[in-house]
């Protein structure tokens, strides 16, 4: 186990190493900051003046160099928009709100998906499961921020009962959780539906059933704990599509997160912070598969024992 | 789930890919069937879209700017879902929408379905140091969250189709790179595989005629599913104004604009996310119903 943990967390390291780099070129090989910030029929000398100030005019490779060691202290530059104002603290002040959303979303995609997925599976053909398989299909289906515009116009237009934006009290939080959601409850249902038809024909469930164990029973006892591992095993992946959507749905319901920080980062052209950001979601999403991954080896045996 | 014991069609020696087996296996299937023929249906709009939209995409007055659908209170039939605030069409816009649509998922797919193919299979069956690196760089590009690096390097790009589909191409591309070189690492141990080097048969010939026709099933179905993907990720840039130009009717730019006047023009937001769903469903009912009939193993199963 041990081994493991070692190896995987060495992984991550080199990883995030590797997305520092990657997020360095590809900003600055796609394309001139400058033109993105200055418009292009300013002045040669201010455009000038704007690269010495941001020590554009630098060879590439001592950018780089004073970027890595920058990056590897914590220190993500500073914001282009809030002089002197560090970017990493522009986002921790955002953080906790696109936690706390993508927690909600992520509560409410399990709370709905794992019951139906569990049910639907266990009695293939029944009305939970077409109503599992319709909701499967829906997530699949649906943009979220699309969802978000028309759960804005039910909820909060025409019947006001929620907030339509802002984060304002748990009220605010309904809304854009269920957006944000909504795809990954989605997917959580598909699998825990195929995850339980595989496990329902195992001989331990059949055992469970012929010693006429009841139905539900069967499903908590036998049934759920062998489905944890794969679901645990995808909710990494979901928090990294949750942080990803986050953007739209932060976009949408005004909410004041690091989603939405990037989106007017992006209109203001601050590059710097923009780069920022898409660094610290990585490590960030990077992180978060490496603890999941570890809850896996504790939850597996199989992989507990093999390494 | 039916307890269905026929045969295995491939019994009859009948190819995976023949048309006649493909369709007969369509008929029996109802969801399939119905994914074929939306798909059908949205692939004849995209072509026809001049003679079905009544209006040009960016055809408008301003006297009959904001309507509404024409169902509704001060609606016009001269405009069935209404018109924006240039009184554009928004039907015309939505029917003008599904070529861009289209073009982003389909050459956005067939783009990285060719870069990934191409790395996959030169990673998978030479294996070494290239291998190595087309692996870490993949796992690198997965591990950056893919709305994030979508997002900025649309940025980076500026607003063009071909910047657009470029995006999609390339970023499309590390899932079918995983899945090339996982199918050709696994295939170029079997059995039939190992008979043909030992004869002696060059790479120029085994990759050709012994690993591509068994990659042709997976690859398939997953760049299904990845149109599907590509048309839902450009009308998110769309969304936040980083897809095409504002100019062309996009779905995504169509929800943009729904987004500024949602509370007092809902129907702008509405109707261009029901094209989107539609051909979201459509694809992947089509893609669930290709995946089972292009798979072997899955014959007895369904």
């Amino acid at each position: 186990m041990l081994r493991y943990v070692v190896r995987r967390t060495l992984e991550s390291v080199l990883l995030m190493l590797g997305v520092l780099v990657l997020v360095f070129f590809m900003v600055r090989l796609t394309g001139d900051p400058v033109s993105l910030i200055i418009p292009m029929d300013a002045p040669t000398a201010q455009r000038e003046a704007f690269r010495e100030v941001m020590g554009l005019n630098r060879p590439l490779l001592v950018q780089f160099g004073t970027y890595m060691s920058g990056a590897v202290r914590g220190d993500l530059g500073d914001s282009l928009r809030r002089r002197g104002v560090a970017n990493l603290d522009i986002i921790l002040e955002r953080l906790p709100a696109t936690v706390q959303l993508a927690l909600a979303a992520l509560a409410f995609a399990m709370v709905v998906a794992l019951p139906l997925g569990l049910f639907g599976g266990m009695r293939p053909g029944s009305l939970v499961d077409r109503v599992a398989r319709g909701v499967g299909l829906a997530g699949q289906t649906i943009p979220n921020f699309w969802l978000g515009m028309l759960l804005i116009v039910l909820f909060a237009v025409t019947l006001g009962w929620l907030p339509s934006f802002g984060r304002d009290g748990i009220t605010s939080l309904v809304l854009p959780a269920v957006a944000l959601g909504f795809a990954g409850m989605g997917q959580l249902v598909r699998l825990t539906r195929s995850a339980v038809l595989d496990v329902r024909r195992a001989d331990y469930v059949r055992t469970a059933q012929a010693k006429g164990m009841r139905r539900w029973r069967v499903s908590l006892r036998h049934v759920l704990p062998n489905v944890a591992i794969p679901v645990v095993s995808v909710l990494g992946i979901q928090f990294t599509y949750l942080l990803g959507g986050s953007v739209y749905i932060e976009v949408v319901f005004a909410w004041p997160g690091i989603g939405s920080l990037l989106e007017s980062a992006i209109r203001d052209a601050d590059f710097p912070l923009v780069q920022a950001i898409t660094i610290f979601i990585s490590l960030f999403a990077i992180s978060i598969h490496l603890l999941t991954d570890l809850l896996y080896g504790l939850l597996d045996p199989r992989l507990r024992r093999a390494s | 789930m039916r307890r269905d014991r026929r045969l295995p069609d491939d019994v009859s020696g009948e190819s995976l890919f023949a048309p006649r087996r493909l369709w007969r296996l369509l008929r029996r299937d109802a969801a399939g069937m119905t994914g074929f023929l939306m798909v059908v249906a949205i692939v004849t709009i995209a072509a026809f879209a001049p003679w079905i939209a009544p209006y040009g995409p960016t055809e408008g007055e301003f006297l009959s700017a904001r309507l509404p659908p024409a169902w509704m209170e001060g609606g016009s039939s001269a405009h069935l879902l209404g018109t924006d605030q240039l009184g554009q069409d928004v039907f015309s816009r939505i029917v003008f929408g599904t070529r861009v649509s289209l073009m982003v998922g389909v050459l956005g797919a067939l783009l990285a379905v060719s870069i990934g193919v191409t790395l996959g299979l030169l990673a998978g069956y030479f294996g070494g140091w290239f291998d190595s690196l087309i692996t870490s760089f993949t796992n690198l590009l997965l591990s950056i969250p893919y709305l994030v690096l979508v997002i900025v390097i649309a940025t980076v790009l500026g607003r063009s189709l071909t910047n657009v589909i470029l995006l999609f191409g390339i970023t499309g591309s590390p899932v079918f790179v995983r899945v090339t070189r996982g199918e050709v690492m696994r295939i170029k141990r079997l059995a039939y595989v190992e008979a043909a080097v030992g004869l002696g048969a060059s790479s120029a010939r085994i990759i050709p005629l012994h690993l591509l026709p068994n990659l042709v099933g997976p690859l398939l179905t997953l760049a299904t599913f990845e149109v599907s993907a590509m048309i839902f990720y450009e009308s998110g840039l769309g969304f936040l104004g980083l897809s095409v130009p504002p100019e062309v009717p996009s779905w995504g730019n169509m929800l943009a604009l729904g987004r500024q006047f949602l509370t007092i023009y809902p129907w702008l937001a509405i109707f261009p996310g029901v094209a989107i769903a539609l051909t979201a469903l459509g694809i992947n009912l089509f893609g669930d119903w290709l995946r089972d009939a292009l798979d072997p193993r899955a014959q007895e199963r369904t």
